[in-house]
C-alpha cells in the first residue's frame, strides 16, 4: 500500500471525501479524529499492512503524515 | 463502521436494568470482554481493543452511569452490574469470555466472576479496584466535582506517571461529565455505594472461590490504586508490573499490556 492508497483509505475510514488528506493536516483539526478514529486507524494498519501500532507512539502523533510515518508508509511523496 | 461481523461496531443492547452500549471488533474464540474504570468508557481501550481483536471477538462495554450505557445505577453498587453483563452476554448469545478489567472495571469483573463463575474463563485484572480499601477516595470524589476543564487536566494528568499528551482530553471529558448532572448522580451514587464505605467495612478477596485463572498487571507508580500488599493478591497468580507507568498501564504502557493480555488469553483459551 503505496502513500496515495493509504491517504486514501484514510479518507475513507473518517469519512472524507476521496483525496481530502494530503498528509500536512493537524489531527485536531479533523472533526472525525477521535478515540473510535484510533481504534479504526489500528485496525486498519494491521489489516493493509500487518503491522500493529503502538498505542504510546500514536498518543504523540499531531499530524496525517505522523500516522503514516507509524505505519511505515513513506512521508515523503 | 461496517455493520459486517468482525469489523468494528458501536451499537447499543436493550437489556434488563437499562441500556448497554459496548464496541465489538473481531470474531471468533473466547470473546474477552473490557470493563473501563470509573468515570472512564469502553474507549479507555482505544489502543488494546484493535490488537486483541486480531485473533478473537472483543467487546468493550460502557458500564452503568458511562458512556451510552443507562445511568440508572441503582444504590451504585458495584456487585449489581454483575448480573446486568450477564444479561448483555446473554442478549449478545456470548456463554464464555475473557474478562479484563481496569480499576473500578477490575471490581467488576470481580463481581461478574462471583455472580456467574461459568461466564469467566479468565480475569486480567488492571490496576484493579476490589482488592483492598488502600485507594485514593478523594481522587474520585474530585473527579465527580470538577468547576473546569483545568481542574479535569489536573486529574487526568495524575492518573499517569509521565506528561501525556492524553490528559488534556481526557480532563475535558471529565469536566464535561461532572458538569452533566444526571452523570454527576451516577457517578457520586457508584462512590457512596461501593467506595466511600470500604475502610470500614472491607472484607478479604476470598481468592480460593475463583477456580478461573487470574493475572494482575499493575504501574509501579500508580497513585490512585497503589499495588496491594502480597497478602491481598491471588496466590500464585502472574503479577505483571510496568515501570514509569500510572493507573492506566493499558494506555501508558499500551504495548507491553497488550502483549501480556493477549498471552494469557491464548493460554487460558485452553479448555
Amino acid at each position: 500500500m503505496d502513500r496515495k492508497d493509504f491517504l486514501l483509505a484514510l479518507d475513507e475510514m473518517l469519512e472524507l471525501d476521496a483525496g481530502t488528506l494530503t498528509g500536512a493536516e493537524e489531527l485536531d483539526s479533523l472533526d472525525n479524529w477521535d478515540s473510535l478514529a484510533v481504534i479504526s486507524f489500528i485496525a486498519l494498519v494491521d489489516e493493509k499492512l500487518g503491522l500493529v501500532v503502538e498505542g504510546e507512539k500514536l498518543a504523540k502523533a499531531k499530524t496525517v503524515d505522523d500516522l503514516l510515518a507509524l505505519a511505515g508508509v513513506a512521508v515523503a511523496a | 463502521m461496517s455493520d459486517s461481523p468482525g469489523r468494528l461496531r458501536r451499537a447499543r443492547a436493550d437489556i434488563d436494568g437499562g441500556p448497554a452500549a459496548y464496541l465489538s471488533l473481531g470474531r471468533g474464540g473466547v470473546p474477552a470482554l473490557l470493563l473501563h474504570g470509573f468515570a472512564g468508557d469502553s474507549l479507555t481501550w482505544q489502543f488494546n481493543f484493535a490488537p486483541l481483536a486480531a485473533h478473537r471477538r472483543v467487546l468493550a462495554v460502557d458500564l452503568p452511569g458511562h458512556g451510552g450505557s443507562t445511568l440508572d445505577v441503582g444504590e451504585g453498587r458495584i456487585g449489581a452490574f454483575a448480573p446486568w453483563l450477564v444479561r448483555l452476554l446473554n442478549a449478545l448469545e456470548i456463554p464464555r469470555v475473557h474478562a479484563v478489567g481496569h480499576s473500578m472495571g477490575g471490581y467488576v469483573a470481580l463481581e461478574l466472576a462471583r455472580h456467574a463463575p461459568e461466564r469467566v474463563a479468565s480475569l486480567s485484572l488492571i490496576a484493579s479496584a476490589g482488592l483492598g480499601p488502600g485507594f485514593d477516595l478523594g481522587f474520585l470524589r474530585r473527579v465527580t466535582a470538577l468547576s473546569s476543564v483545568t481542574e479535569g487536566e489536573a486529574c487526568a494528568a495524575h492518573l499517569f506517571a509521565q506528561p501525556s499528551p492524553l490528559a488534556g482530553r481526557i480532563g475535558e471529558v471529565l469536566h464535561a461529565q461532572a458538569a452533566d448532572p444526571a452523570r454527576c448522580v451516577a457517578l457520586e451514587r457508584i462512590v457512596a455505594g461501593s467506595f466511600a464505605d470500604a475502610a470500614e467495612h472491607w472484607r478479604p478477596v476470598d481468592w480460593g472461590a475463583f477456580s478461573m485463572p487470574v493475572q494482575l498487571l499493575w504501574g509501579r507508580e500508580d497513585r490512585i490504586i497503589p499495588l496491594p500488599s502480597r497478602d491481598r493478591l491471588p496466590p500464585g497468580a502472574p503479577l505483571h508490573l510496568f515501570d514509569n507507568t500510572g493507573h492506566l498501564p493499558h494506555s501508558e504502557a499500551a504495548t507491553p499490556v497488550t502483549v501480556v493480555l493477549r498471552d494469557f488469553l491464548s493460554t487460558c483459551d485452553l479448555p
